[in-house]
């Protein structure tokens, strides 16, 4: 396992989970 | 095997936080840092709300236990939290007052305002759809609006700070636990968001796992990060 490929596309997958979250925080507040 | 998961599951989520934010509150009194502080009570309140979930599955509803749990499980815990990230990371001032400082003073009023809106808010338990705690028993309007900014607040932090780390320690290849560390407290801290998120949306049950693999996930990560450091 090349860690130089791994990480990246592990923060970029982790980054994407983060801007979900806040895009739901944003729903759930924009829907209330 | 219900109880398990609405009973012994947020039980131990609760006394994994309970000891690290011990681990974290005894490096805190040797060091003095502000970010070990709040990550303490940030694990405190996540301790608190496990504590209350558990009760809650072993003896059922009590209107104290979901106002402490709503509090410091479901608003207060990730902000408090990022905060401590906040202390950790961000240097920067203005005038001559720190960021995190100015920061910290908008989160505990922001904290007092939600505690004052939990203390007051009408609860209805009949609303709630399965043996696990959940918003949707908050009748008053203007409570559960506020959960989403704090939780906003505490993953742009917490997530984003650990993500960013991560980063930095993977470019500068100055620190491999550390690099690992902060992967793993970053989807840690994602993960009881997302069962609050699928919980909104009619799976109850995945907010404890979230919950329990969370805390789990994140003491591993502090762990990888205590370690004594090597290169890459």
């Amino acid at each position: 396992m090349d860690r130089n490929r791994v990480v990246p596309i592990v923060l970029i997958v982790l980054a994407i989970a983060a801007v979900t979250l806040i895009a739901i925080a944003v729903y759930v507040i924009a829907s209330s | 095997m219900q109880e398990l998961v609405s009973a012994y599951l947020p039980l131990a989520s609760s006394l994994i936080s309970f000891v690290f934010a011990f681990m974290v509150l005894k490096k805190w009194a040797d060091r003095r840092q502000p970010f070990l502080l709040l990550w303490g009570l940030g694990f405190i309140m996540y301790g608190i709300g496990g504590a209350m979930e558990a009760i809650y599955g072993f003896s059922g509803w009590n209107s104290l236990v979901f106002r402490l749990w709503y509090l410091f499980g479901a608003i207060l815990v990730a902000a408090w939290l990022g905060q401590g990230t906040v202390y950790l990371l961000v240097r920067r001032k203005i005038g001559n007052v720190r960021l995190a400082h100015i920061l910290m003073a908008i989160l505990a009023v922001g904290s007092l305002y939600a505690l004052f809106k939990v203390a007051g808010a009408r609860l209805d338990p009949q609303l709630l759809e399965s043996d696990q705690l959940q918003g949707v028993a908050i009748v008053s309007s203007g409570v559960r609006v506020l959960t989403p900014f704090f939780n906003i607040y505490g993953t742009v932090m917490l997530a984003g700070g650990a993500i960013y780390s991560a980063y930095y320690f993977w470019k500068t290849r100055s620190a491999a636990n550390r690099m690992i560390g902060n992967i793993l407290i970053a989807a840690g801290a994602m993960m009881p968001g997302f069962g609050g998120a699928l919980q909104r949306l009619g799976i109850p049950s995945v907010l404890y796992i979230g919950e329990f693999l969370g805390v789990v996930v994140m003491f591993i990560g502090y762990l990888y990060t205590s370690r004594p450091q090597r290169m890459v």
